[in-house]
């Protein structure tokens, strides 16, 4: 009898690991459970774009870069999500943060650690860093510390000011890494689709994205200009280092989030905040020669934004933004970009002040983006000399290099931290336009950050919400940690 | 259900109460002797009067006469039926009905993987249903058939037409997110019943154009390939049992089908065939008083991009010419059945072999479904203590399908102007026609006809499905059995949305194209140690090894951009906008089983199982985790009235009480979702992406804890039989596909937690009413209650909600503690701290706030069904199904839209003045004396009245019903007519109609529709009412025959 007991649990273990053998097929054979990591890199530079892309049909109503064709939309009275909007708005940037770009850049990094190949992490970083950088300027409080760790079902919001030296800490650790080099994947440079695996360029965008954050600390005593200046000059040396996004433009898919083939942006007619800076409304008689060629002239040749809240008619002949610039469904799109950086470095050297050096950063600025946008070098020069440009450094005042910046980030939802960073100063920003009906909710206020998304925080991780007070319907109106005098 | 009753101890004892005693004389008694599993006759049956020894044997009509005195006994005897006994009567015809000796006692029926158990035995509510009663109601779809028949299960078919799938649910739904369907089991082997998931197709490159999230069109439940007129018995068990015999696949319950087999005698051949008119007789109501406009200016183009054309506009013209659209566009729709069947055996083998074609056309113009089915059943005895059986199926099944939901024909239909006779839907270049003053077709909803002509969708499926089941008895006391399953089948469809239409025109044409291939393998091994110790204790212990391998890969292609307008197929698209993708996923399972029956003395029996069980889904490709998991039930069944003392009580015949208790663990529903699961993209430079699920390694089985109490019992001379059960049914550590924070770094994530308990009880009565010569009455009532609670959220999460079910507005299905697993929440009105409605100062309208409520739970408070069976002069028959439901909520957001969009006929009254009941949100609306809203509206004038005044919980009806769904008349020929002549053995002629009427209280057109398909896991989608088309009423009739 005991034999035949020993036989069975015998034949019962050699059976439970054979069953277990059996059963061992939980692995997709054709879908990966995980990936060489240079697969990973298109779609997360995607996703970085398509974030500040998708957001900026909103945060581009707050810019005034374009406004709504229907009147009294949300957006362009400085509403919020939760006030009248659909529940995704102004949430992308937020999703792909925490989902496919940052899940997958961890994929990316942890990949190319087990098989050995360096690069990825510092390029994995940088792009981190910049993500951080985007949707913490949206939103102000996140989960930092506790992102992307799978084990918890809710999650605490920490300070701006912790997320903040987080991001300086990960691109610090991107340019240590980026600088380590070590054996690098045979087939970085074609996935690459930004700099095609060149570090030195991705080392450039780390500094560009250590230039934005230093610089939105401008109101704070502890500000140092010369940190900003000094990251401007380690970053990007001209317009072919644009950290930019590309797009093949063949299908919908492939195509631009600005693109007609994705027709997001039907529903929005230029600004007239932008438009009165370029067509000679407010530089009395000096039609900027970037005008034509980043808009679209109506029929009668006429260039022409709408204001916020008012909405399109037929007697206003606003023109649509598809075909131009950055509106075509190849066009690559910079999420920080070389003449940027030199309006940045032109705004810490006249706050320094050493306005020679800022007024000569001012200029070059404005050429490369003559330049970006494909302006002849008698145009841009005959520009240059017209009474829309200070003509020497003592002339240069603040509003002409937020202008210009205005002019060149047409499209970059970053102007919005400029906005809000010097209060939305109607001396600063003259042709910006103080909406007629701004949202009762915000009495009277402007908007300042970003409602949490509805399917990730409000939903499910409620407890966090309420405690920032983000379910309060004038919560977009209260000031980001980064905008303030507050150290 | 008289076959039931009927049982075989019944028969003779009526016969004896009916049998008076008479004066003796001898006669020729003489009679028809037929089967009791399918009523045909029964040739080569031996008579025998014991009295005289006198023996002959029935013809091949079944047919005898054999002399006899009055009051001898006569003996019938037929090899594999239990022998009969009867006392010959003064005068008239003794038929006899022979009951097969597998389903002696009546009781007998098959649970487990082919294991027949008798009734007494079992410690559980295991309903039957006869497979002629399904046959008989023609219905494409057969779970369609058993709605009302069995208590405790619920039916909802996702729409009328042909091949819509019926989502079925025992007891209530357990699962917030899973598969609460039960398992099909055929013979033996278990039988896929899923859909195709759209989430598995490619959806168009514009974000205005073709997405897929089981909306917008509708996939067969594959279970319904089963030919109706296969099936011998359906048993449903829902209870604990259920998942002791058949794992975790029986969680949900299980539904045991066996179908018919050859019975032994002269080859025989029986052919049936129906004709079936449908006709929609419940329209929409709308109103035909005011044109389209805005706030009572006339404005042809007044629209809303999500509903369509609007109606606020003046009055019509009083000579404005009116068309009924609606009416116009149904057809009277024309479908037929033909079977055929052919059998025959001997003592040791039988086969049988079944043909059946349908051809159901639908109510909507290019709606069908064709379908072939054949089937070939063999049994044979291999010597004394071996058998072998085996039944092999085939079925072809072609579906052609219109699109369904938001935006499509039926929407469109009820908001197409009325002024226009929408049968003109094509201009004469062959284009689209559209109202709107636009060349953009996009901006406004297909003609109703257009939509079904030209964006047309079809699946076409191939199946094998068979088994072999060998079992031998080596031994008296020992039986080995082995059963081997396949089910196989591949469907091949399209879905295509025509250039000129809404959702095809930013891609100028989109076809999605797949096919699914689904494979599932499958052995039983069971060794049976049956032994009876000291005479009274009844030993049966089995051992049993189960494996299972199910593959599915849907191969999806999507294209745009069409060459030409007309043409179908993917090669007709643009090469640089078509797509591929591949979707996989394969699951094993290995089940081992012992189960242990001790009976005492036919009168107390004890049942014990246990069972570890393995499954692929809970293993990872990177860490080393155990695929197993154990569970185990225990059970009691005492049939107390064969207790000394109680026996032959003349009222209660029949008394058993019943207690059981299971356990039962259930692995993840889907494959690879414990390790990380890649997407591949299709935005530039292609590569892959996390996909949605975040990756759980810890994520352990659900379990669930069933209780279950209970009894049957018979009055009365076994004419009236009570069937009584209350469950409680409490699954913990659900695992549910829950949307987290993307702190997590995912969007959704498998996740395990949360207690959902069931609570219900289910009633059987069964009566044979009326009993005389000429006239029989049988009637069933079933009765059912169910309650569905959520204990406990997953991880305390607030809530959980399935954002396919999002299609009208904010409802949506969405559960939190404290609710049913049906609750339904929309959008609210925001009040006052005294809960009055807060209305906006400067339009005088409710303010709307982004806050969930709960609407409603779409769990009805109980279910009747009711089934009579009429019989006169034994060849008139009339039997009829009446379903009966009180409350639950039905969302009726089609009647949502019609009032957006002033087409109910509740928007008539827009030219009285109003004041909505509430006060204003003045800063006053919290204080002592708030300020009552004084603003007057007259909606004629002022149009955002009904966009404003109505809360989605306003559309949440609470609805009852009586729904006639089957009525059969039937009509048998005489004997002595088919006597005359020698081709037919046997005839009948019948009318059936399907959803003849209903009786409701609901306002809109059929309560019982899915806004989904049957695909979407949890409560899905029943029980939202939006763009589905009605149930169709329907009258078949047909010939039965044998030769």
């Amino acid at each position: 009898m005991k034999k035949i007991i020993i036989i069975a649990l015998g034949a019962m273990m050699l059976l439970n690991t054979s069953c277990k053998k059996y059963l061992d097929i939980n692995d997709d054979p054709y879908l990966p459970q995980i990936a060489p990591p240079n697969t990973y890199l298109p779609n997360i530079l995607y996703s970085v774009a398509e974030g500040e892309m998708f957001d900026g049909r909103f945060i581009g109503c707050y810019i005034q870069y374009w406004n709504r064709t229907a009147a009294n939309y949300n957006y362009d009275r400085h509403g919020s999500r939760i006030g009248q909007g659909s529940t995704t708005d102004i949430t992308q940037a937020f999703r792909n943060h925490y989902w496919v770009a940052g899940s997958g850049i961890n994929e990316m990094i942890g990949q190319a650690k087990k098989s050995g190949f360096g690069g990825y992490e510092g390029i994995g970083n940088v792009l981190k860093s910049f993500s951080w950088q985007v949707v913490a300027d949206q939103y102000g409080e996140m989960t930092f510390n506790q992102a992307w760790d799978n084990t918890r079902t809710t999650f605490t919001y920490d300070p701006q000011k912790e997320i903040y030296a987080g991001i300086q800490a990960l691109a610090d650790n991107a340019i240590t890494q980026l600088d380590a080099g070590g054996t690098i994947d045979p087939k970085l440079a074609s996935w690459d689709l930004m700099y095609n695996g060149d570090l030195a360029k991705w080392k450039k965008f780390a500094y560009a994205v250590k230039a934005r954050l230093e610089l939105h600390k401008s109101n704070k005593a502890s500000f140092n200009a010369d940190k900003v200046i000094e990251y401007v000059d380690k970053s990007f040396s001209s317009n072919a280092d644009n950290a930019a996004v590309k797009f093949d433009g063949t299908d919908g898919n492939t195509s631009s989030f600005f693109g007609s083939n994705r027709g997001n942006y039907g529903s929005y007619k230029p600004g007239m905040a932008i438009i009165n800076l370029m067509n000679g409304n407010y530089f009395t008689s000096v039609v900027d020669p970037r005008l034509s060629l980043m808009f679209n002239a109506h029929s009668d040749g006429k260039y022409r934004g709408l204001a916020p809240g008012v909405g399109d008619t037929a007697t206003l002949k606003a023109p649509t933004m598809y075909g131009k610039y950055l509106f075509l469904n190849n066009a690559s799109f910079p999420v920080i970009s070389y003449p940027e950086l030199q309006f940045i470095k032109a705004e810490a050297a006249f706050k320094k002040p050493n306005k020679t050096l800022a007024y000569s950063a001012f200029l070059e600025g404005i050429k490369a983006h003559m330049s970006f946008v494909g302006v002849s070098t008698a145009n841009a020069n005959a520009y240059l000399a017209s009474s829309a440009v200070p003509q020497s450094a003592n002339a240069l005042t603040l509003k002409d290099i937020l202008s210009q910046k205005y002019i060149a980030l047409f499209m970059n939802n970053e102007t919005w931290s400029d906005l809000r960073r010097n209060d939305y100063n109607p001396t600063l920003y003259p042709t910006y336009i103080v909406p007629a009906s701004i949202k009762p909710e915000n009495n009277g206020k402007f908007v300042q950050r970003v409602v949490y998304r509805q399917f990730s925080e409000f939903d499910w991780n409620i407890a966090a919400v309420v405690q920032q007070g983000a379910d309060q319907p004038d919560y977009h109106t209260r000031k980001n940690w980064a905008f303030t005098d507050q150290e | 259900m008289r076959k039931n009753l009927r049982l075989f101890l019944v028969f003779p004892l009526l016969l004896l109460v009916l049998s008076k005693p008479v004066i003796a004389q001898e006669r020729s008694v003489s009679g028809t002797v037929t089967s009791d599993e399918d009523g045909l006759s029964m040739p080569g049956v031996s008579v025998t009067n014991l009295k005289t020894n006198i023996r002959t044997k029935t013809n091949d009509a079944g047919y005898y006469s054999i002399n006899a005195t009055t009051g001898d006994q006569l003996v019938f005897t037929f090899v594999g039926f239990v022998e009969k006994k009867m006392i010959v009567p003064a005068s008239g015809l003794v038929n006899i009905k022979l009951v097969s000796a597998e389903n002696e006692l009546g009781n007998v029926i098959v649970t487990g993987y082919g294991v027949k158990r008798n009734k007494r035995e079992l410690a559980y509510q295991a309903p039957t249903v006869k497979g002629e009663e399904i046959a008989q109601t023609r219905r494409d779809n057969f779970l369609n058939a058993l709605a009302g028949r069995v208590p405790g299960l619920t039916v909802t078919s996702s729409s009328g037409l042909p091949g819509a799938s019926s989502q079925i649910v025992l007891r209530g739904a357990t699962s917030m997110s899973g598969n609460n369907q039960p398992l099909f089991v055929v013979d033996g082997v278990p039988l896929d019943n899923s859909g195709l998931n759209q989430e598995s197709l490619i959806a168009a490159s514009n974000t205005n154009a073709v997405g897929f999230a089981n909306r917008n069109s509708d996939y067969t439940n594959r279970i319904a390939d089963i030919n109706p007129e296969d099936i011998e018995e359906v048993v449903i068990l829902k209870g604990p049992e259920a998942t002791a015999l058949y794992g975790s696949d029986g969680a949900s319950g299980a539904i045991v089908i066996t179908t018919r087999k050859g019975v032994a005698g002269k080859a025989r051949v029986s052919y049936d065939n129906a004709f079936r008119v449908d006709e929609v007789y419940r329209f929409p109501n709308i109103q035909t008083k005011f044109a389209r406009g805005t706030n009572g200016i006339y404005n042809p183009e007044a629209y809303s991009t999500t509903y369509g054309f609007r109606y606020f506009g003046p009055e019509y013209a009083a000579n404005t010419p009116l068309y009924d659209n609606i009416q116009n566009f149904f057809r009277r729709s024309f479908s037929q059945q033909h079977n055929i069947s052919l059998e025959a055996g001997n003592a040791e083998s039988s086969y049988r072999f079944s043909a059946g074609y349908l051809d159901s056309r639908g109510v909507v113009a290019n709606t069908g479904l064709n379908r072939l089915t054949l089937r070939i059943s063999a049994q044979t005895k291999l010597n004394k203590n071996m058998k072998i059986s085996s039944s092999w199926s085939y079925i072809l099944s072609d579906n052609d399908k219109v699109p369904k939901g938001a935006g499509t024909y039926y929407n469109n239909l009820i908001t197409y102007p009325k002024d226009i006779d929408a049968r003109n839907f094509v201009n004469s270049d062959g284009t689209r026609k559209i109202i709107k003053n636009t060349l953009d077709f996009a901006t406004e909803f297909d003609n109703p006809y257009w939509d079904v002509n030209k964006n047309s969708s079809n699946d076409k499926t191939n199946r094998l499905t068979g088994n072999v089941n060998f079992s031998a008895d080596p031994l008296k006391w020992l039986n080995l059995t082995t059963i081997i399953g396949i089910d196989n089948y591949s469907t091949e469809g399209y879905y295509l949305t025509h250039p000129n239409s809404r959702y095809g025109f930013a891609t100028r044409g989109f076809i999605s194209s797949y096919v699914q291939n689904y494979q599932n393998l499958n052995g039983l091994a069971r060794a049976t140690v049956k032994k009876t110790i000291a005479e009274k204790f009844n030993n049966t212990l089995s051992a049993s090894f189960y494996v299972e391998s199910g593959k599915r890969s849907i191969y999806a292609q999507k294209g745009e951009q069409f060459y030409e307008t007309e043409f179908i197929s993917i090669n007709n698209t643009q090469p640089l906008t078509q797509a591929a993708k591949l979707t996989r996923s394969e699951i094993r399972k290995i089940r081992m089983f012992a189960n242990y029956t001790l009976g005492y003395n036919n009168i107390l029996y004890l049942n014990f199982s246990a069972i570890r069980e393995g499954n692929s889904t809970l293993t990872s490709a990177f860490f080393d985790k155990v695929p197993f998991f154990n569970y185990g039930s225990a059970s009691a069944s005492f049939v107390f009235t064969d207790l000394k003392g109680l026996k032959d009580n003349k009222i209660l015949n029949y008394g058993k009480l019943r207690l059981s208790y299971a356990t039962s663990g259930k692995a993840p529903y889907a494959s690879y979702v414990i390790d990380p699961q890649f997407s591949p993209q299709v935005t530039t430079g292609g590569g892959y992406a996390l996909g949605v699920f975040a990756s759980n390694v810890d994520l352990r089985p659900e379990i669930t804890r069933n209780f279950e109490v209970g009894g049957e019992f018979q009055f009365l001379k076994k004419r009236l039989s009570l069937d009584i059960a209350y469950y409680n049914l409490n699954t913990k550590d659900q695992i549910v596909s829950n949307r987290l924070s993307y702190g997590t770094g995912g969007v959704l994530k498998f996740i395990n937690g949360g207690v959902v308990e069931n609570k219900g009880l289910e009633i059987q009565l069964k009566a044979l009413a009326v009993d005389k010569k000429n006239f029989n009455w049988d009637v069933t009532v079933n009765f059912d209650k169910n309650r569905s609670t959520v204990k406990k959220m997953p991880a305390d999460l607030p809530l959980y909600y399935d954002s396919d079910t999002w299609v009208f507005g904010a409802v949506r299905s969405e559960v939190s503690v404290g609710t049913s697993v049906g609750n339904l929440v929309g959008f609210a009105f925001r009040r006052n701290d005294a809960g009055q409605l807060l209305i906006s100062p400067t339009t005088g309208l409710p303010l709307t706030t982004s806050t969930y409520v709960n609407i409603g739970d779409r769990t009805p408070d109980f279910k009747f069904g009711i089934i009579n069976s009429f019989t006169f002069f034994e060849n008139l028959n009339l039997s009829f199904n009446l379903d009966i439901r009180k409350g639950g909520v039905v969302f009726n957001g089609n009647e949502a839209m019609m009032i957006l969009t002033g087409t109910s006929k509740k928007t008539l009254d827009r030219l009285q003045p109003r004041v909505i009941d509430g006060v204003l949100a003045d800063g006053l609306e919290n204080s002592t004396s708030p300020t009552k809203n004084n603003i007057t509206i007259v909606p004629y004038y002022r149009n955002d009245y009904y966009d404003g005044a109505f809360a989605e919980g306003d559309f949440a009806e609470e609805v009852n019903w009586l729904r006639m769904r089957d009525l059969t008349l039937s009509y048998r020929l005489p004997q002595k007519w088919v006597k005359r002549q020698k081709v037919f053995r046997n005839a009948s002629v019948f009318v059936t109609g399907t959803d003849l009427f209903m009786i409701t209280n609901y306002s809109g057109m059929d309560p019982n529709v899915n806004a989904l398909n049957s695909s979407t896991g949890g409560f899905g989608g029943s029980g939202i009412d939006y763009g589905a088309i009605p149930n169709p009423r329907g009258i078949n009739f047909g010939i039965k025959a044998q030769f």
